[in-house]
């Protein structure tokens, strides 16, 4: 484990944290006891061959799942394995922004929408919403596709677009769970570039999950997961 | 809530997302699922209001046509034949008149016999009813009062001559070829019936007065009406009548009032009811049986909502999931669906019900509508193909229904009920899949997704 040596608050904090799956009578110990610590504006890359508990990690650093056991503290907010299920709402809605493999937009909403639908969710009027949504598509060259809907824009620029929509309450964290894993070379180094200048620019703490390399060389730091359990730093 | 709170922020959303999901992608007013659930509801409605409507309106007629020419209740003394005469009566009428105050709207002394009727070589048994209609001793007629049936010969005429002129129904006038003018013999029996001499008959020649029309079949062929005195005279009964009748103002507090005039009466009351009671029981029957269909209809069509409701959560499955990651809490979800199926089921519910009352009271033009589009198809396949039996479409046929036009009641009370009732199964039948989507977790949602 690194501490970047600042004597800042950790944004996230996870101790000891244990996962296991079961389906009848197989279990399946996926996360055997994970520790780590992120600092605000650090951009974490967390590698890892497949099976090795990247994902079921991401999704309890985001509230989708509980935790067997074990805690994770995302500024100043607690989660442990029995934490209420608004309180997990409250979690998603407040702390985390998600990026996920598929871009997963609403369909029936234009883009504009998609992006303004986090801020809604957390009781932003409309109008305050629109500004800020309007805001950040422009920021990432997409003030031309507001009023398109999902359907009818590139597979890249909705991965752009769910960029924006993670982005735009500004939480704490953003988690991405292989957001290059659907996209060809062109779009995977725009989509690196718009998180890259998103993250710098707005000081964004953010956790990618990926197994590819020009991902997780633009992060600020590297974790490598085997087997349910965080090795070493990967050699940079 | 208060206006502005992020709450209400976000119940604004959810009833902006959930208003999206029932119309689809802008391009309609409805997606294709809300759509069809919507089109059940509302075809089930309409067509329940203009089948209950005619149903009521059969219904409303038949009664009417008996309430108003049979009397409500009739006051008598001997129970079993009610032929005894009624001493002093007219002290009787007045006594009640009093008691009864402002409940009803008359009380008259009647004479009500069997008689035989008799027309060249034609014999028919037939009811004598000797009514107490006012007398103009200026120009020596009875004035025929406003509860009476309607007259359709002379047409409006409300007035038949002193002396012995009869009333007579329609159809026994169509069906002995009768009319206004011509003359009929009644046979009945003289005075009261003595043990050592038995009844002598009575004949006489009436000529008829007017026509009348109750629409009731029975009435209409066989009663014939003549005034008191007229009866008096050719029973031989001066000054005397066999039954008081009372005819009431709400034919629905008939028990209740009968209950009152038992209390002034000592001897036999029977009420309509009682004499119709079959007749009544089975309209009763078929309204409860009515009743039943039409709730298994509604039942029928809010199935219809849960399906579509489901298919919509079923869609929307990834979206739920979406919402569930950006924090949307389970009344949020449960909300949004919810409101989506009580959309359809509301909507239809309403339109249903308005188109309903629309079509019921326009039911005749819409059926001539149909006639006029049928019958110059079927004669012009006629004249250039073949034999055709469409040529003379009649959807409404006279001579099977009794009634000459379609009667239409809307029954304002039941309609609410059915109002309430369907608005609160759509509730109830979007609810069930709304609870279903908002209880998915998010991440089986995407973990199936991904796989």
């Amino acid at each position: 484990m690194i501490q970047q040596g600042l004597a800042q608050v950790p944004i996230l904090e996870v101790a000891d944290l244990h996962k296991t799956y079961r389906d009848g009578e197989i279990r399946a110990e996926v996360l055997k006891g994970i520790s780590f610590i992120v600092e605000p504006g650090e951009f974490v890359a967390i590698q890892g061959s497949s099976g090795a508990g990247k994902s079921t990690l991401l999704n309890l650093l985001g509230a989708l799942d509980r935790p067997d056991s074990g805690k994770i503290v995302i500024d100043g907010l607690e989660l442990t394995a029995d934490v209420k299920s608004t309180k997990l709402d409250i979690f998603r809605r407040d702390k985390v922004g998600f990026i996920f493999q598929n871009h997963y937009l609403m369909q029936e909403f234009t883009v504009l929408e998609n992006v303004m639908m986090p801020l809604r969710a957390q009781g932003v009027n409309k109008t305050d919403s629109r500004q800020r949504a309007e805001k950040i598509l422009q920021r990432i060259g997409l003030g031309h596709r507001m009023e398109h809907f999902p359907s009818q824009i590139s597979g890249g620029e909705s991965q752009r677009v769910a960029v924006a929509r993670a982005v735009v309450k500004s939480p704490p964290l953003i988690l991405a769970d292989e957001p290059t894993g659907n996209l060809d070379s062109e779009n995977r180094q725009r989509f690196i570039d718009v998180l890259n200048t998103l993250q710098a620019e707005d000081k964004l703490t953010v956790i990618v999950v990926t197994h590819e390399a020009e991902l997780a060389m633009a992060a600020s730091r590297r974790l490598m997961m085997r087997d349910g359990k965080i090795e070493l730093p990967a050699a940079v | 809530m208060q206006k502005n709170s992020p709450r209400f922020e976000r119940f604004k959303l959810a009833l902006g997302i959930s208003l999206r999901y029932s119309r689809g992608k802008r391009k309609y007013f409805l997606s294709m699922n809300a759509f069809l659930a919507f089109v059940g509801v509302f075809v089930g409605t309409s067509l329940l209001v203009v089948v209950m409507s005619i149903f009521g309106g059969f219904q409303a007629q038949l009664k009417k046509s008996i309430f108003q020419f049979d009397p409500h209740m009739m006051l008598t003394v001997d129970r079993i034949t009610g032929g005894e005469k009624i001493a002093g009566w007219e002290k009787w009428k007045e006594r009640l008149t009093t008691d009864l105050g402002t409940e009803i709207e008359s009380v008259e002394g009647n004479i009500q016999s069997p008689a035989i009727f008799r027309r060249r070589k034609f014999l028919d048994h037939v009811f004598v009813r000797g009514m107490d209609f006012a007398r103009n001793a200026a120009n020596h007629t009875y004035t025929i009062p406003d509860s009476f049936p309607e007259i359709v010969e002379p047409a409006g005429v409300r007035k038949i001559p002193e002396g012995d002129y009869a009333i007579i129904g329609r159809e026994m006038a169509l069906n002995l070829g009768l009319s206004v003018g011509d003359s009929i013999e009644l046979i009945v029996p003289r005075g009261q019936f003595n043990l050592q001499t038995g009844v002598t008959p009575s004949i006489r020649t009436f000529k008829i007065a007017a026509l009348f029309k109750t629409g009731h079949y029975n009435y209409d062929t066989k009663v014939i009406v003549l005034s008191l005195p007229t009866a008096q005279n050719l029973y031989a009964l001066p000054d005397a009548v066999q039954q008081l009748v009372i005819r009431i103002k709400d034919t629905d507090q008939l028990s209740k009032i009968r209950r009152k005039v038992a209390r002034a009466w000592p001897y036999t009351i029977r009420t309509i009811e009682d004499e119709q009671r079959n007749f009544f029981a089975a309209l009763r029957l078929e309204k409860t049986i009515m009743v039943v269909i039409v709730f298994l209809f509604i039942i029928a069509a809010m199935v219809g909502i849960v399906i579509a409701t489901f298919n919509i959560v079923r869609a929307h499955r990834r979206d739920i999931g979406i919402m569930k990651s950006l924090g949307f809490s389970r009344r949020n979800i449960l909300m949004i669906f919810a409101v989506t199926g009580m959309a359809m089921g509301v909507l239809g519910s309403i339109s249903g019900i308005l188109a309903g009352v629309g079509l019921a009271n326009n039911l005749e033009s819409v059926l001539h509508g149909i006639e006029a589009v049928i019958n110059p198809i079927g004669k012009y396949y006629a004249e250039h193909f073949s034999h055709s039996l469409w040529t003379d479409v009649r959807l409404i046929p006279r001579d099977v229904y009794y009634f000459d036009h379609l009667p239409i009641d809307i029954d304002w009370k039941l309609l609410r009920v059915l109002g309430y009732v369907s608005v609160g199964l759509s509730v109830f039948a979007s609810i069930i899949p709304a609870r279903k989507a908002a209880r998915l977790e998010p991440i089986d949602i995407i973990r199936k997704a991904e796989v």
